[in-house]
């Protein structure tokens, strides 16, 4: 009689325990499930493509807020469209000192910045050479060398002025122009996240073209991973990237040959173009990846770097304490150290080679 | 003694394993009920609005859908997978794009407006970045 009643109870207890278990467990999957749904959003501005994942209360609403401060940045910076800030600038060049918006004067100082540190290799007066050649454009072509020569000596980030005390900005030359498109990616990322900040959602992930920013934590407290795009997988923009970068904030940026370019008479000219020489860069690299706390300056490094080369950029990528990743014709991956634990390779065929930076 | 092996009253009788089974039944309905799905719900957007919602595992023989805009093109939707199949577009960066059939894939016609993904999140990565 004794073992009969204690037995059951025993086992009562552990047929209980299971069933809390297996409800509690139930409670928690279901509770993550839900709070782990995010809000997607896409659209296009900066003459791409603009994906965001929002997780948190208000993910609605600051995704919103977000796609208008891309926007307002791009109606401010974006030579093509008449009334920005940047195209009454090349308008008004050789003439005097127009008043711009604040965030156009700071970005323009950021470019100026990052123009003399990296000496030249990225110009925000390019677009005397780039509308050329205008890689993407309705009129992509190969300019003719007289063409070049002619307006090669106006691409001069020194004939760029810029007061971030009064607002103002001019260009000293008729002929000179802005072209932001190196940078105005990553500075809509910026704009993201601060969209994300003042909203007070919980985590968010932003890609304007091929330059993230992110924000927060994921529900699932992990960090935030982002691939880097294969070079050599070609239009194929859904392919496995060569590995991935794990990073809590910031931004991440790369400029690849592959991005924009045509081929005219088996001759492949790709966007990337040396405000030394008017002419796309050949110096056996592919794609160059730049991690930063601040988006614009992600966006400028991995075109500098990538016009700099491996060594040099290294160099600059260092000054501004941030993190590069350099991929080369033969497939070799240099990654500085400031990244060696947190990106991983994941592409075949791809080397990792050491670096000091 | 461990109580699992007397004979006499074994901790584990006959119902208990029965309710033990149905238990992961209806562990198993529960997860087919609320696993996340939407693995292969493919969306056509052109200049933010939806032209098109279509569950690709379901869909049975391949079909076009001919989209305008600045650069008309044709979309082919096939049984697992959506593609551009031709456009007007000055880059053909869409037809190049080639098929896509995983969830957080996408094309994009950036000339015509259009944008073409597949919900659910991406497994491998959060972003990427090129």
């Amino acid at each position: 009689m004794k073992h009969k009643t204690f037995i059951p109870t025993k086992r009562n207890i552990l047929l209980l325990a299971a069933l809390a278990v297996v409800i509690v467990v139930a409670v928690i999957w279901l509770y993550a499930g839900k709070s782990g749904e995010p809000f997607e959003s896409t659209s296009l501005a900066m003459g791409s493509y603009v994906q965001q994942t929002v997780y948190g209360a208000k993910a609605q609403d600051a995704a919103a807020a977000a796609a208008k401060s891309v926007a307002d940045l791009e109606n401010l910076i974006a030579w093509q469209i008449g009334t920005s800030d940047i195209a009454k600038l090349n308008a008004q060049a050789g003439s005097e000192w127009i008043p711009i918006n604040p965030k156009t004067a700071q970005l323009l100082n950021t470019c100026l910045d990052a123009a003399a540190k990296s000496g030249g290799a990225f110009d925000p007066t390019i677009l005397p050479i780039s509308s050329m050649w205008d890689f993407g454009g309705d009129n992509q072509r190969l300019p003719g060398k007289d063409e070049i020569e002619k307006f090669l000596p106006y691409v001069d980030y020194q004939n760029l002025r810029v007061s971030v005390q009064d607002n103002t900005a001019s260009l000293k030359n008729h002929l000179d122009g802005l072209d932001l498109g190196a940078v105005g990616k990553g500075a809509a990322c910026d704009e993201a996240i601060a969209a994300y900040k003042q909203a007070g959602v919980q985590g968010a992930i932003v890609a304007v073209g091929g330059s993230i920013g992110v924000y927060g934590t994921k529900p699932d407290r992990t960090p935030w991973k982002i691939a880097v795009r294969d070079p050599f997988a070609g239009e194929n923009t859904s392919a496995a990237g060569i590995g991935t970068i794990s990073m809590t904030s910031g931004c991440v940026s790369t400029s690849g040959t592959y991005e924009k370019y045509f081929v005219q008479d088996g001759v492949t000219y790709h966007h990337l173009l040396d405000p030394k020489t008017g002419y796309p860069v050949h110096n056996g690299l592919v794609s160059v990846t730049i991690t930063h706390e601040n988006g614009a300056i992600t966006d400028i490094l991995s075109t500098a770097c990538f016009i700099l080369g491996k060594e040099k950029g290294i160099e600059l990528a260092k000054q501004y304490g941030a993190g590069a990743v350099f991929i080369d014709e033969n497939k070799n991956v240099t990654v500085t150290d400031n990244l060696k634990d947190s990106f991983k390779l994941t592409g075949s065929g791809y080397t990792l080679q050491g670096a000091q930076g | 003694m461990n109580p699992l092996f007397t004979k006499k009253a074994p901790l584990l009788k006959r119902r208990d394993i029965f309710l033990c089974l149905a238990l992961v039944a209806i562990a198993a309905v529960l997860f087919l009920v609320f696993a996340p799905r939407g693995t292969g719900v493919a969306t056509v957007q052109l200049n933010g609005s939806t032209l098109a919602t279509v569950d690709l595992s379901k869909v049975q023989s391949a079909y076009e859908i001919p989209v305008g805009g600045a650069y008309p093109l044709t979309v082919l939707v096939e049984p697992g997978a959506i593609s551009v199949k031709e456009a007007s577009c000055p880059d053909k960066i869409c037809v190049r794009t080639g098929k896509i059939s995983s969830p957080g894939q996408t094309i994009v016609c950036l000339p015509d407006k259009l944008i073409i993904t597949i919900a659910g999140q991406n497994k491998q990565a959060d972003g990427i970045t090129g």
